[in-house]
């Protein structure tokens, strides 16, 4: 009786530190940023003068601000795109390796994803010159696709690791050819993993600062128009009015695939 | 006539040279080559800004290695990231228990609740922490309401300390889901037979749940450990004087001061410590745990 009662005061206490934490130190900073972005003035800082949408409005005349959303989608559909195209198979070749093998292809694929990113961006640029090629979305896109073919080739492959191929016998022994089973009875137990592998190819390009800040010349992409606009006070209210539309829109979209069982594989 | 496990996936993979070929390809000419090439300009001299000759020297190693300001560079990035990685393990713990033990129903939610917010727009929210450590921030805000300051203080923000927090804010459940799929795996049994056994709370945390945790705690390090090492944007926007990283150094060598041998030296340094990490986590881990 008395274990139990303890049990039940250690878990208000842990849930209670949880909520606080969790509230604290990852939501806190996020609700502010929503918070001034509907602020009176100009700045950042407390006490609170007063609501109002001017920063709203005034994000409808960055031409800059609307150029580089429209780059980053674009950027970040071809790499998605290119990384599946490119990393599919790989992660059918690494499900299939055995032994020594398997550690040499999953070492090759995997080193581009472990170390810092830093070092792509740095490495690419320098290549990039030396080679001739004029920095653009092009090497953005070259750069982005180097650690996402990784990301595609080791959340599909662990999948295909786990798969029971005797669903395929099955599936031959009642007469399937070799197009339906991967048809009908692969492709929807790999689905998950192909889509999550998909959905984090996308977040990540869309998101990435560290590789492109090296890599795209004098073109734009949304987080270098930020890097650039957020150290001017003029236009830090407009950032932020933007970036509050983008986590809650971002959000809910996540939020909606997860509903859909999308990102199981995630977690 | 049926195929084997092994000859069906040898047809979806091994088999068809065209499977791997591409990525492996794309991989060497886009990531291998120009990671070679940078290995390759950090032994070339240094003429003058942006200008440089090929050469097999070892000088820009050694002006890294014997500058009292270089290498503190280094340890400074070493020190703050081990900070921040161990006030993650600290803090990120109980969080990780706490989903494992009483809520893992849940456990998904819970999860998800904390993934989302850190994985959209990481500039912006970098920048956010000023609202609450900078100068008129709530921080000081509240420290001057309650009494413990007279006037708001500029010590929280632009240091050192403000990056670990960053990286905390960034990183944290990364390192708890490592440390939950760790604790979710230790049965409920083994704690029952502890207790009946007259082990204290006390012990069988150290003696069970620490050392079947080890897995979730390597993950988590190799998790966090190496990006953050390699971080300039959070330092940038944050860190001031005393949070100045590698990061900084190199990326200001390469684009300002036009020092690529000394840039590329570093990045060899910087990539060398990351990699020293990788193969102590993979030489306890095992491979599998790149991809488990």
């Amino acid at each position: 009786m008395s274990v139990r009662k303890n049990w039940s005061i250690a878990k208000l206490l842990l849930g209670g530190y949880t909520a606080s934490v969790v509230s604290l130190l990852i939501y806190l900073p996020i609700f502010l940023l929503i918070l001034f972005s509907f602020h009176a003035k100009a700045f950042f800082s407390f006490p609170f003068a007063g609501f109002s949408l001017r920063w709203y409005m005034a994000m409808f005349e960055e031409e800059f601000l609307f150029r580089s959303l429209g780059n980053s989608l674009i950027i970040a559909s071809i790499v998605t795109a290119a990384a599946m195209v490119l990393g599919l198979p790989a992660a059918f070749t690494f499900a299939s390796l055995r032994g020594r093998k398997k550690d040499v292809f999953i070492m090759f694929m995997a080193v581009p994803f472990v170390i810092p990113w830093l070092l792509i961006g740095v490495a690419s640029l320098i290549f990039y010159i030396t080679v001739g090629m004029e920095l653009s979305f092009l090497t953005v896109v070259l750069s982005h696709l180097t650690y996402s073919i990784p990301v595609v080739v080791i959340i599909v492959g662990s999948r295909l690791l786990t798969y029971n191929i005797r669903l395929n016998e099955a599936a031959m022994d009642l007469g399937a050819d070799q197009l339906q089973v991967f048809r009908k009875i692969m492709l929807p137990q790999i689905f998950p993993a192909v889509a999550a592998a998909a959905l984090i190819t996308f977040i990540w390009s869309f998101d990435n600062f560290i590789i492109t800040y090296f890599t795209i010349g004098s073109d734009l992409t949304f987080p270098i128009w930020v890097w650039s606009s957020i150290r001017y006070p003029k236009k830090l209210p407009i950032v932020n009015a933007v970036s509050a539309i983008i986590v809650i829109v971002g959000s809910l979209i996540i939020y909606l695939l997860h509903r859909k069982g999308l990102l199981e594989e995630i977690i | 006539m049926l195929p084997s496990r092994k000859g069906l996936l040898t047809w979806l993979g091994r088999r068809r040279w065209i499977n791997w070929i591409p990525s492996t390809t794309y991989l060497l000419l886009l990531f291998y080559i120009p990671i070679a090439m940078l290995m390759y300009y950090s032994f070339w001299r240094y003429l003058k800004l942006f200008r440089f000759e090929p050469a097999l020297t070892l000088e820009n190693y050694l002006r890294f290695f014997t500058s009292p300001i270089y290498t503190r560079v280094l340890l400074n990035t070493i020190f703050i990231v081990g900070v921040a990685m161990a006030l993650l393990l600290i803090v990120g713990f109980p969080i990780a228990y706490f989903i494992a033990r009483y809520v893992r129903s849940s456990a998904d939610r819970i999860i998800l609740l904390m993934l989302i917010p850190v994985e959209i727009n990481y500039l912006i929210r970098i920048f956010a922490w000023r609202t609450i450590l900078g100068e008129n921030g709530i921080l000081n805000s509240f420290l001057v309401a309650v009494g413990v300051i007279e006037k708001p203080l500029p010590i929280f923000f632009y240091n050192w300390f403000a990056i670990v927090i960053v990286t905390m804010h960034e990183w944290l459940p990364y390192v708890v889901i490592p440390l939950y799929i760790s604790l979710r795996s230790i049965p409920r049994s083994l704690y029952e037979a502890a207790h009946d056994l007259g082990a204290s709370r006390l012990q069988t945390f150290l003696k069970i749940t620490l050392p079947l945790c080890k897995p979730g705690i390597l993950t988590a390090i190799f998790i966090v450990f190496i990006p953050a090492l390699g971080e300039f944007a959070i330092p940038a926007l944050v860190g001031g004087k005393s949070g100045y990283m590698i990061g900084n150094m190199i990326e200001n060598q390469l684009l300002a001061a036009g020092n690529w041998p000394l840039a590329t030296a570093a990045s060899v340094i910087l990539l060398a410590t990351s990699l020293i990490i990788v193969g102590i986590m993979v030489k306890i881990l095992g491979m599998e745990a790149l991809y488990r």
